[in-house]
């Protein structure tokens, strides 16, 4: 007697999607009951059934993993010298980048406005002429 | 203290049928004695859901059983209920014939 084989793509796709818990038993008991007559659509909906469940479950897990971080952190958050070592961080960045803002050096226009162009109009070119108008780089 | 572990409706059921008399409860056993028994059909995955539920609240055991050529090369799971779980689907059980005693209308077994 030849077993029956049941959809390949359903298989695969729940061998690959399916939930990770005893995957392999679960998809022989597929097997086994889709020999007892069952039909393509009963194998499919099984299969589906079986990725959503599986896909739920991980989403449920990561979830009350999350859910558990939050709740470990925001009590320890909530502490008074976290906070204040909150407000200090927030005033030492604030102060930091005001100091930054007002100290950084103006970089100079580096550019020559020239008038002896061929076409009689004035134009800019790269680099500083300095003072007695010879043009140079850095 | 070890926080107390309840059974949900679908676990109870499979707690209980892996605790029949016959020693090999796996998926399809498991899933068509619930079928038979309350008349509606259940998942496989839900079945093995509920499995790894019980499994980690430590009511149930699993082992592995060797592949065969009518599995399509996959092992069957074998389950089998510890003290704890046997335990508390007696429990559970007492508590619900408790709770249906005094419903108006209906005479309870």
């Amino acid at each position: 007697m030849t077993a029956r084989v049941p959809p390949r793509i359903a298989t695969w796709l729940l061998e690959y999607l399916g939930p990770g818990y005893r995957k392999e038993s679960l998809v022989g008991d597929l097997f086994e009951e889709y020999q007892r007559d069952r039909t393509r659509a009963w194998y499919w909906r099984q299969a589906f059934v079986s990725i959503v469940i599986g896909r739920s479950i991980g989403l449920r897990r990561f979830l009350r993993r999350f859910a558990a971080f939050r709740g470990t952190s925001a009590p320890r958050r909530s502490t008074p010298i976290r906070r204040l070592l909150g407000v200090f961080a927030v005033t030492a960045l604030s102060a930091g980048t005001l100091t930054w803002a007002c100290a950084a050096p103006r970089t100079p226009q580096r550019c020559t406005l020239q008038s002896n162009s061929p076409q009689g109009r004035p134009s800019i070119v790269p680099g500083y002429a300095g003072l007695d108008g010879q043009a140079g780089g850095r | 203290m070890r926080r107390r572990e309840y059974l949900g409706q679908l676990e109870l059921m499979v707690l209980l049928a892996v605790m029949r008399p016959r020693g090999d409860a796996y998926g399809v056993l498991i899933a068509r004695d619930i079928a038979d028994k309350s008349g509606r059909e259940v998942a496989l995955a839900s079945v093995y859901a509920a499995l790894e539920r019980l499994e980690h609240k430590g009511f149930l055991t699993s082992s592995l059983g060797q592949p065969t050529a009518e599995r399509g090369g996959k092992a069957r799971t074998y389950f089998k209920a510890t003290a704890t779980g046997v335990r508390e689907a007696r429990e559970a059980h007492a508590t619900l014939l408790r709770l249906s005693a005094d419903l108006p209308g209906g005479e309870t077994a």
